[in-house]
């Protein structure tokens, strides 16, 4: 009953892709030459699709979020590709539409709840600049009484104990779990359609991590938003999201429904990946994946992964694969095994 | 050494920090032995002394109170006040692989230190060679590797590197705090062979610290969760993971994210996650674990609770044991 | 022990050279930097050499051709002895480049050894004492202790240059101090004490390694510093004395004749100028270099 409802759901929101991402290039220029990171990436996000991010460091997972956002670093340059963020091309956006889609429609979750607050101010300024911020915009005014009403019906909603109190203190004061669900209230403030999540719960103790995790599902639940949630950790994202995509060295490699992707991995480095978590059975530990992330100094040409792939082949090393559907839309691969010319 | 003679026992450890906070008490009266060739596994969250259980036991910190029994000598001193003799035989590998070595030295500097030290070779091709072999042992081409600075490797192989730099000296015991924690999935699983293939060869003792649960499933022989500068638990680790007793550890193992069915079958479902942890400087009455523990009862607020025994091995610290 | 004759090549990987090159010549202000300080060690060196009339540098009269314009005999014209102001100013090169040679020379050592042993032991008592010797000379402004010694003793450049390295070194200290005692704590120190090394060796090989971009650094923009304060010293009357060509001397001597003959004063004016102004971009790039490598 479950799957058609999801089904059903996704039928109609064929046609709603509130995100999509085509043939992302992007490099950072450096003294020594030209990091050539993204190489065509290509995602899409549905309304109300939960979208999973995995890859390892350094694969270009915080970069792409960065481009959709357009706040990359200023030695960055894009290379080729389009984002349509609801039809509307990201990457042509002037300032002023770019600022309204950062205000009203997208927001961003941090890996470190302490570096994304400001250390110098109270919980409470911080939510009343965000509050106020878009509020009044060119709209009504709200007076303190009411920013302090909504600061704290904000901080009861990402279940904070004693939301007085922690509207008056200073982040420094407050532990590292009450500081990322401060994050996430900030960005949920005001009403958003995509949120992206990137390793929200990675610097935090393991059953604190549960915790924010139910609490970031629940939210996103109550407000049908859509989420980008990144991680290196498989088994946070395997939790809450519908779709999972794999990325390896700035190209998005496979990308399944949660549970086929961990139940029936396709590409070698998915498999790899998989086989490398130690498992609660106890079955020991996997040699892990042979070789080293490529430089993106100079990347190996074709298939990126070919140089550890032990199922290699000519045209892995001269042409790079498209990411293709091999299961009637429920999984796409991008790998020579799965789709020869 | 006799194969069941304890390699390092810890008799009422304790250590605490003072503060301008006040007294940080970060270890609390804690018990164990470990014994040649096993590995120990120490489970904590933030807060939970494991880290500084292993830095005292390295000499980094000086105990509080409490004794720490190596090979039958007490060495519960800070390490500038042991024995020459005996640093050759302890060695530790850091959490983070970007600050345990030196960023100006090279490679062969990072691993040849010891050596030198412990004027474990006579000349400098002698020096050559056993930074050879020791580069080998942990799986780094040592052409490739031996002149190499930090910044130029990665996160694995820097922690490689530290590897090396531990068992240079033939050490009987290893202190392993969260070896793998900053690395990738997949390096960590190469480290982690590493660490098993290198144990079998050389007779290492391993005390594995992390939080990392499906980890130490798979590493230790026996497995100690620590709470709040306490130990809360004690077993062997198919006792442990098939029959955790005490909430805090049925908490622990509820939240750990996993990847399978199966291991979603393992997981107990009846001790969801709440609460945070308090703080180290005022714990709590009675039990630490008292206020996010669901079953928490009236003399859980009052009164500390003492070790049971559960099965042969398997102790728990639980007034719900106790009854 | 045996003493390694260290080749270039050696020396080039030691240090990790070819890479802080790579760094540092990224920048063309940090180049022309390198240029001038160059240049001014040239000049220094090879005084004798290189100034057209090396004579005039020492006693020399000629009154018969004081107080010329710069002119083709004179590139920079003449004092009021009849000297050739070029000369001078070269001389002059030398002997504000020895003084701040000396001056970092006796002052960066002990400098930097008490800042390390202080930071190593940093919180003990051993820390307190060096540190606060350290405060107390640092406290006193360089100008008027400086003033206060020169004065004490008889002017001259030994005795600048002396009263000038006694409120120098604490400096040392405290930047050493300052890295060394973040260090302290760090992951790769604690190995090396749970190795078994020894105190010498921590601090010598472990953490002062560290240390040297910022200490080299110090040294570089300090001598802009150094020759700065030396000038002043000459210029109220308390360094170098007539007739040496010391450029603070140069510039008091010729500030009698002002704005007349105002190349007396200024060519040398200039010098001390572009001697801190190149120092000053040296020391931004090499700060810059190893600004890069600490990433």
């Amino acid at each position: 009953m479950e799957f058609e409802t999801r089904l059903l759901r996704r039928q109609n929101n064929r046609v709603n892709q509130l995100l999509e991402v085509k043939d992302l290039h992007v490099g950072y220029k450096t003294y020594m030459g030209k990091l050539k990171v993204l190489n065509g990436v290509d995602f899409t996000v549905h309304q109300g699709e939960k979208v999973g991010i995995i890859g390892e460091s350094g694969c270009g997972k915080t970069t792409t979020m960065r481009a959709i956002l357009r706040v990359l670093a200023s030695n960055a340059v894009i290379d080729g590709g389009e984002i349509h963020f609801r039809g509307n091309d990201v990457l042509k956006m002037g300032k002023k539409q770019l600022n309204e889609m950062r205000r009203n429609n997208v927001t961003m979750i941090f890996q470190d709840p302490t570096a994304a607050l400001n250390p110098v101010f109270k919980v409470g300024e911080l939510l009343a600049d965000v509050i106020k911020y878009s509020a009044n915009y060119g709209k009504e005014q709200s007076s303190q009484k009411d920013i302090r009403e909504k600061s704290t019906d904000i901080l009861k909603e990402v279940a904070l104990p004693d939301p007085e109190r922690v509207l008056d203190s200073y982040p420094f004061q407050l532990s590292g779990g009450m500081r990322q669900r401060i994050c996430i209230a900030m960005s949920l403030a005001t009403a958003k359609e995509l949120l992206i999540a990137d390793e929200p719960t990675t610097n935090l103790d393991v059953t604190i991590q549960d915790q924010v995790l139910r609490l970031m599902k629940n939210l996103v639940e109550k407000r049908n938003l859509s989420v980008i949630l990144i991680s290196h950790a498989l088994g946070t994202v395997r939790g809450t999201v519908d779709t999972v995509y794999v990325m390896y060295a700035g190209n998005m490699i496979e990308a399944a429904e949660t549970e086929e992707l961990f139940s029936n991995p396709l590409h070698p480095y998915t498999q790899g990946l998989l086989k490398s978590v130690p498992k609660l059975t106890g079955a020991g530990f996997s040699e892990g994946i042979k070789g080293r992330v490529p430089d993106y100094m100079n990347p190996p040409p074709g298939c990126r992964f070919h140089t550890r792939c032990d199922y290699a082949s000519d045209i892995c090393r001269k042409e790079k694969p498209q990411l293709l559907n091999v299961d009637a839309n429920k999984h796409k691969v991008a790998c020579w095994l799965y789709g020869k010319k | 050494m006799d194969k069941n003679e304890d390699l390092l026992i810890v008799e009422n450890l304790t250590k605490h920090f003072k503060t301008s906070f006040g007294v940080v008490r970060a270890v609390d009266g804690i018990n164990f032995k470990v014994k040649p060739g096993e590995t120990f596994g120490l489970v904590g969250e933030s807060g939970s002394g494991k880290s500084t259980t292993g830095y005292v036991i390295m000499g980094i910190y000086t105990p509080t109170s409490g004794k720490i029994i190596f090979k039958g000598k007490d060495i519960s001193m800070h390490a500038k006040k042991r024995p020459k003799y005996l640093k050759k035989d302890l060695a530790i590998v850091f959490q983070d692989p970007a600050s345990s070595l030196n960023p100006t030295k090279t490679v062969k500097d990072v691993v040849g230190l010891p050596l030198k030290v412990h004027a474990l070779v006579n000349n400098r091709d002698e020096l050559d060679q056993r930074v050879t072999e020791l580069l080998e042992a942990v799986e780094l081409p040592p052409k490739d590797f031996m002149q190499r600075r930090p910044r130029d490797l990665g996160g694995g192989e820097r922690q490689a590197v530290a590897i090396a730099r531990a068992i240079a000296t033939n050490p009987s015991f290893i202190v392993l705090d969260e070896p793998t924690s900053a690395l990738d999935v997949s390096i960590q699983a190469k480290i982690m062979k590493v660490l098993m293939r290198l144990q079998q060869k050389l007779n290492l003792s391993y005390l594995f610290i992390t939080h990392d649960l499906s980890l130490m499933r798979n590493v230790a022989s026996r497995v100690a969760i620590m709470y709040l500068a306490q130990i809360v638990e004690f077993a062997p680790t198919h006792m442990f993971f098939q029959n955790p007793l005490h909430p805090y550890t049925e908490m622990l193992l509820s939240s750990v994210p996993v990847l399978t069915e199966e291991e979603e079958t393992l997981k107990p479902k009846e001790v969801v996650s709440r609460g945070e942890i308090p703080s180290s400087i005022n714990p709590p009455p009675g039990c630490r674990f008292h206020t996010r523990c669901p079953f928490a009862m009236d003399i859980c607020k009052v009164k500390e609770p003492t070790f049971a025994t559960a099965e042969p091995g398997h102790y728990v610290a639980c007034h719900l044991m106790l009854k | 022990m045996r003493i390694k004759l260290l080749g270039i090549r050696q020396i080039s990987s030691r240090f990790d050279l070819k890479r802080k090159w790579y760094r540092f010549s990224r920048s063309p202000l940090s180049i022309v930097g390198l240029v001038i300080a160059v240049g001014s060690i040239i000049l220094a060196v090879g005084a004798p050499y290189i100034a057209p009339y090396p004579k005039h540098a020492g006693l020399f009269t000629n009154l018969l051709e004081a107080f010329q314009p710069p002119s083709s005999k004179y590139s920079f014209g003449t004092d009021e002895m009849g000297r050739d102001v070029l000369s001078r100013t070269i001389f002059g090169f030398r002997y504000s480049l020895t003084m701040a040679v000396v001056v970092l020379g006796l002052v960066v050592a002990p400098g930097v050894i008490t800042g390390l042993i202080a930071g190593y032991y940093r919180g003990s008592w051993i820390d307190t004492v060096i540190m606060r010797i350290a405060d107390v000379f640092i406290a006193v402004p360089p100008l008027v202790l400086a003033l206060s010694i020169a004065a004490v003793l008889i002017p001259s450049v030994f005795n600048a240059m002396m009263a000038v390295s006694l409120m120098w070194w604490p400096w040392y200290t405290r930047l050493t101090y300052n890295i060394a005692s973040s260090l302290r704590n760090e992951y790769f120190v604690q190995a090396s004490e749970v190795i078994g090394a020894s105190t010498f060796h921590i601090t010598f090989k472990e953490i002062l390694p560290n240390c040297l971009g910022s200490i080299l650094t110090k040294v570089t923009l300090d001598v802009g510093w150094v020759i700065l304060l030396g000038s002043s010293l000459s210029f109220v009357g308390l360094g170098a004395q007539p007739p040496t060509p010391d450029l603070g001397t140069m510039v008091a001597e010729g500030s009698k004749h002002l704005p007349q003959y105002w190349w007396i004063s200024i060519f040398p004016a200039v010098a001390i100028s572009v001697i801190i102004l190149g120092f000053n971009l040296l020391g931004d790039g090499i700060r810059d270099t190893f600004v890069e490598e600490a990433k």
